[in-house]
């Protein structure tokens, strides 16, 4: 029985939503959808409790164990509390510090309210104020303050440049990345180094080539620079073509495998087979 | 009544899409039903999963880890199905060789879901003492995080050879030219165009697009999989062959505009 009913449950919501893109009726169509959304999220936030649970397992073990950079994983767990605990405290509680500096003073549009934004600490206050004032008589005159909440002060000073910076490293990798691939060991790799020249060269407003201490000109094709037009033609034909073979197979192999787990013959979610 | 039909109970702008479903599903089905007969059916040759072993086994003679990543998609994600059902065989083979497996992800479901995979693929192997929960753990849930985490497991542990199966974004870099310089053997596939480049780059053998759906049916040889790969290059065919008839039909409107069939045959494929 154990055995029976997920595939049981898998093949009627396969075919459950599967007739839901064709029906156009609002409750089936909009309804039943953003039902299932929700009950996706609401899963994800049982889900969430694992998740922590094996990150506080794994790390815990590691540093129980004085495995090589344990230290890390001190790091790791002392971020998980420190961010669970400003995420679950109420905003109002956030540290509220009187401004020092004001960072930011906007006039909004034509009239007399300037909107004030003051941070404090690292040159940012954790909970950044905006203060909005209005001028009366020459003299500002204040008249409502909001307060951004720990967690968002931790997200966007902290985990968004880091992402940020992680992303970044991205343009090294490329290059170093590049250097390997342009290496013309076979003619599939000389047709590659010559496209990949082409339009770096259309990527640019290059209109003469430095040679031999002199220029020579690219010209133009159909009022466009020659390397642009070459790039266009690259980008357009044979890369368009190439991607939608990719993109046909793709949803072929896409329908087979969901064809496969809604008739029980693949059933990753028990194990595999 | 048609229009009540088309209100309430089928949309009729949907028809072609229900179609060409119904009939390249049915296809794919046949196949599966052939495969079931017992009937011996020929699968090209994919030189990425023929690695496998390959790899595989360089990090047994080595003694050195396995690293299987399946992307930052979720459950729903059927790249992400088809890289677990990888993952099983895989672990599969990890469990015969008695060689360690590491597995981290980014989504707490699709650990969830692993973890199992993985246990019941010692399991099948004979090895189910074998098996360690903490080879397949949650590791952040955040793309850029998830990936330097991941990039840190690679220096530290340096495992021999790397997996990286699934949908991937602008992490895909990061990892595999990673990977790449630790000196891994490298197997990557996803079905991502944009991500394809970097990965033919990096690594020593990729998937490309539908290449990632075969690769269960293909390692583990099963003859209802297979069957179910038969179909998928039967309607790629088909779809050659439709492609090549469009080609002339809108060709032919050119020339001769009192033959519309072209236009036709475009408006049936629009959606």
């Amino acid at each position: 029985m154990r055995n029976k009913i997920p595939p049981i449950i898998c093949f009627v919501c396969g075919i459950v939503f599967l007739t839901q893109f064709f029906v156009p009726w609002d409750p089936v169509e909009n309804d039943m959808m953003q039902w299932a959304t929700n009950s996706m999220i609401v899963v994800g936030v049982f889900a969430l409790a694992i998740g922590l649970a094996s990150l506080v397992r794994l790390h815990g073990t590691k540093i129980s164990r004085r495995a090589p950079g344990w230290g890390y994983s001190v790091i790791t767990l002392v971020c998980v509390v420190i961010i669970a605990i400003i995420g679950i405290v109420p905003a109002k509680y956030s540290p509220n510090t009187p401004p020092t500096t004001v960072a930011k003073t906007d006039i909004i549009g034509n009239t007399n309210l300037i909107l004030e934004t003051s941070h404090s600490l690292f040159g940012y206050q954790p909970t950044t104020e905006i203060t909005n004032t209005i001028l009366v008589a020459g003299s500002k005159v204040q008249t409502g303050t909001r307060s951004i909440p720990l967690f968002d002060w931790f997200y966007n000073y902290m985990l968004y440049p880091l992402s940020a910076t992680t992303f970044s490293l991205l343009a090294f990798y490329m290059m170093s990345a590049t250097y390997r691939a342009v290496r013309a060991k076979s003619w599939e790799a000389g047709l590659l180094l010559v496209a990949a020249i082409i339009v770096l060269l259309g990527q640019v407003p290059i209109g003469q080539i430095p040679f031999v201490g002199k220029y020579i000109s690219c010209g133009s094709i159909n009022g466009i620079s020659t390397f642009d037009y070459l790039k266009g033609l690259i980008l357009q034909y044979p890369n368009t073509a190439a991607k939608r073979g990719i993109i046909i197979g793709v949803s072929l192999g896409a329908l087979a495998t969901s064809v496969k787990i809604i008739f029980g013959i693949e059933k990753p979610y028990m194990g595999g087979k | 009544m048609l229009e009540f039909i088309n209100e309430y109970i089928f949309n009729f702008e949907k028809l072609n899409v229900l179609v060409v479903l119904f009939f390249f599903g049915s296809l794919i089905l046949y196949f599966i039903y052939h495969a079931r007969r017992g009937k011996k059916l020929f699968i090209r040759r994919i030189p990425g999963l023929e690695s496998v072993d390959e790899a595989l086994g360089r990090a047994t003679e080595l003694g050195k880890s396995v690293l299987y990543i399946t992307g930052i998609g979720y459950e729903d994600n059927v790249q992400t199905i088809a890289s677990m059902n990888i993952l099983g065989n895989i672990a599969e083979e990890v469990a015969h060789y008695d060689t360690d497996l590491i597995v981290p992800c980014m989504n707490p479901i699709v650990m969830t879901i692993e973890q199992e995979l993985v246990k019941q693929a010692y399991t099948r192997a004979g090895r189910p003492e074998n098996y360690k929960e903490e080879s397949v753990y949650f590791l952040a849930s955040q793309q850029f995080p998830y990936a330097a985490a991941v990039s840190g497991i690679m220096v530290r542990e340096k495992p021999a050879a790397n997996f990286f199966l699934g949908s991937f974004a602008a992490e895909s870099m990061i990892l595999a030219e990673t990977g790449a310089r630790t000196g891994a053997i490298q197997i990557a596939g996803t079905a991502a165009p944009s991500q394809l480049p970097f990965f033919i780059v990096t690594c020593d053998y990729t998937l490309i697009g539908e290449e990632l759906f075969a690769a269960s049916a293909y390692m583990s040889r099963e003859p209802l999989l297979v069957g179910s790969l038969k179909g998928q290059d039967i309607a790629k065919f088909i779809i050659i062959i439709l492609l090549v008839l469009g080609i002339l039909l809108v060709s032919l409107e050119v020339f001769l505009p009192q033959f519309s069939l072209g236009s036709l045959f475009i408006k049936f494929f629009n959606v």
